[in-house]
């Protein structure tokens, strides 16, 4: 029997960018991975400074568009931090404006544009209207999901048109995405969405889809068992999900 | 007699309303009326021989409007309310016409009226209240109002109309910043640093203040011990009972307290302030204690996150039978999930049209759950029926449309429609 390393799991920004509970999602990773037996860190980082020195998986929510400028020069410092998670495979999910703010665009006010992190080709245009609705997905092929939509909510002022080597992370079958019929950003390890909130909770598939990078990115060999505790919070998810589903027809 | 026939013509379609549907408040009456005659709402409301008084914020405006409206009454002043579920414009209607006279005069020295912050922005223009009480700004209702930058403008269009004074909370930052160009005086109310650092999630506010208001200068909550309080004002302090316990109901006493003071000048009271506590019943579903089918049930609202983390936190240890209802209120139940709900330790059931949702954050945070029950009779009725709990009372948590919809099943009337 191996010993298992230790998962360790950055939730950037807390304080500032769980405005719809996204940052919920890596305590919704950690607790899968615990169900698992695995041994798992959640650590809060508000600045570079808290980083530990290793990561194996990252989470960055959404802040509002009052505090987005400041979340910006904030998350700068991190732009060496993203490159090289990036190179070494770590799992990243960014929902919604933490998403916007590490592309290489983004206008914040009418005609008015900044320089995002560029950590992902593409930019981030204002829409016309809010997109405030339950948003649907059907998952793109390269996410070898069983499940055949993904479920969530989204609320943005803007719209994504991905640049070279950018992937969908899905195709939308009810709300707005990122405008042109696709919904999401895939580079790599990492996955930006507008499905915000707890998107994890409700889609566990997508969860233990970045928690196995992450068992990989840490050098481990876990399988991840089956966990009864895990089969009851997946069975009410399959329900939220199905009762979004159902209410939209 | 310009809103005589408009008038008669509300009354009539409120009788009908109630033939059809029996103890219902409608908003049906109001939406004839402000079809009919326009201007009808805000003459009534600029009216009062003693000016209106708007009470608005994120949370905490009904329990506030309540415990006012019960100090003004103790000092003899007649006065004209709102019931708490009818501060949009058809419903504020219809609740007035059950009072005005055929010239659209109600007779009541005072108005005091709770409105939602996105509604009370968008008919402030029309009106001009002598008093603004503002209780805070937490992200409400994220669908509507997407942030706080937006609530705290919307919070700005109310004051900025206020001919008196502005009564403020002084903890909230955005609050305390409201109408800075305005002539109206400024009356600030908050808690000691003690209360403060008593809580250590904080208060809920979109943005804490850094200092603490000055209690010989305005009005503050000094210690608070289960349901007992005391509160300083200008250098007078008083110790009462509050109708409920939690921290949020001392701060919507110190902000009653402050409005009052703020109306009626040297006519106010602070012991007489205090003794009207007393006789205070909760506002329906704001802790309110009611015997249903034979058993005790305590009902607390949860009307945004900030509000569902305080009511958690301010719940009777070993509570042990919970129901908790999310309804389709509340659109996207994602803005909760940052509330942390492990302290419920075991919920009964799970109900409301978000159940499974509202099941899945409480099971992520670790709470046993025994049954989800998306209808809410079917929920009640079973909870009702388990046996009654070893240690402390049944407990509903519920929003608002669940409450409204506990409140039809189990035919409980709200008990603040009251008048003068
Ligand atoms: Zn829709």
């Amino acid at each position: 029997m191996t010993t298992e390393p230790t998962i360790i799991i950055a939730v950037l920004l807390p304080s500032s960018c769980n405005v719809n509970g996204d940052a919920e999602n890596g305590s919704v990773l950690a607790r899968r991975g615990r169900a698992r037996g695995l041994t798992v860190e959640l650590v809060p980082v508000e600045s570079v400074a808290d980083l530990p020195e290793a990561v194996h998986a990252v989470v960055l929510g959404s802040c509002d568009d009052p505090s987005a400028p400041a979340v910006l020069e904030a998350l700068r410092p991190f732009h060496d931090a993203f490159i090289a998670w990036v190179e070494a495979g770590v799992p990243i999910l960014a929902v919604a404006n933490g998403w916007k703010l590490l592309t290489r665009r983004l206008e914040l006010a009418p005609g008015s544009w900044v320089d995002g992190l560029a950590i992902i080709e593409g930019d981030a245009p204002l829409r016309g209207a809010r997109a405030s609705d339950d948003l649907l997905v059907v998952p793109a092929g390269d996410l070898e999901l069983e499940s055949p939509v993904l479920v969530g909510y989204e609320n943005h002022a803007r719209d994504f048109r991905g640049g070279t080597g950018v992937k969908a992370v899905g195709a939308v079958r009810h709300g707005r995405g990122n405008g042109d019929g696709t919904e999401g950003a895939m580079v790599g390890p990492f996955i930006g969405t507008h499905l915000h909130g707890p998107v994890l909770a409700k889609n566990p598939e997508l969860a233990d889809r970045l928690l196995r990078q992450a068992i990989v990115v840490a050098g481990g060999t876990s399988m991840l068992d089956d966990s009864a505790e895990l089969r009851a919070l997946d069975e009410i998810a399959a329900q939220t999900r199905a009762q979004v589903v159902t209410s939209i027809g | 007699m310009r809103y005589a026939p408009a008038i008669l013509a509300g009354r009539a379609v409120r009788f009908l309303a109630r033939l059809r549907k029996p103890g219902g408040g409608s908003a049906v009456p109001g939406l004839v009326v402000n079809r009919v005659a326009p201007g009808f709402l805000p003459d009534t409301l600029n009216s009062f021989p003693r000016g209106l008084v708007i009470v608005s914020g994120s949370s905490g405006k009904s329990t506030t409007t309540k415990m006012l409206v019960g100090i003004l009454r103790a000092h003899q002043v007649s006065v004209f309310t709102n019931p708490s579920t009818a501060n949009i414009s058809q419903g504020l209607t219809s609740a007035l016409l059950e009072r005005a006279d055929l010239r659209g005069r109600i007779d009541a020295d005072l108005g005091v009226l709770e409105m939602d912050e996105g509604h009370g922005a968008l008919i402030a223009p029309r009106l001009r209240p002598a008093h603004v009480i503002l209780t805070n700004v937490s992200v409400d209702q994220i669908d509507r109002f997407h942030d706080a930058a937006m609530v705290s403008r919307m919070l700005d269009a109310i004051a900025g109309r206020s001919t008196g004074s502005l009564v403020l909370n002084g903890d909230d930052a955005l609050v305390d910043a409201v109408a800075s160009g305005s002539a109206a005086t400024r009356w600030r109310y908050g808690v000691s640093a003690s209360v403060l650092e008593a809580s250590p999630r904080g208060l809920g506010y979109s943005s804490t203040a850094p200092d603490r208001v000055d209690a010989d200068a305005g009005t503050v909550v000094q210690s608070l011990v289960g349901d007992e309080v005391v509160i300083a004002h200008r250098g007078e302090s008083a110790r009462f009972r509050l109708p409920a316990r939690g921290v949020h109901y001392a701060v919507d006493a110190a902000a009653a307290i402050s409005g009052a003071a703020a109306i009626l000048g040297p006519e106010f009271r602070l012991a007489t302030a205090a003794a009207s506590f007393e006789a205070l019943t909760p506002v329906f579903g704001r802790g309110e204690v009611t015997t249903v089918r034979g058993v005790e049930v305590e009902f607390v609202l949860v009307q945004n996150p900030a509000s569902f983390q305080l009511n958690i936190d301010s719940l009777a240890p070993d509570t042990e039978q919970i129901l908790v209802a999310v309804g389709s209120d509340v659109r996207d139940p994602s803005y909760l999930w940052p509330v942390d709900t492990a302290r419920l330790g075991r919920v009964a059931v799970v109900s409301g049209s978000k159940a499974w949702e509202a099941a899945l954050q409480l099971g992520y945070d670790g709470v046993e759950i025994d049954r989800i029950e998306p209808d809410l009779g079917a929920a009640l009725d079973a909870f009702l029926a388990l046996p009654a709990p070893g240690v402390g009372r049944k407990t509903v948590i519920f929003t608002a449309d669940s409450m409204r919809r506990t409140r039809a099943h189990l035919g409980l009337a709200s008990n603040d429609q009251d008048d003068a």
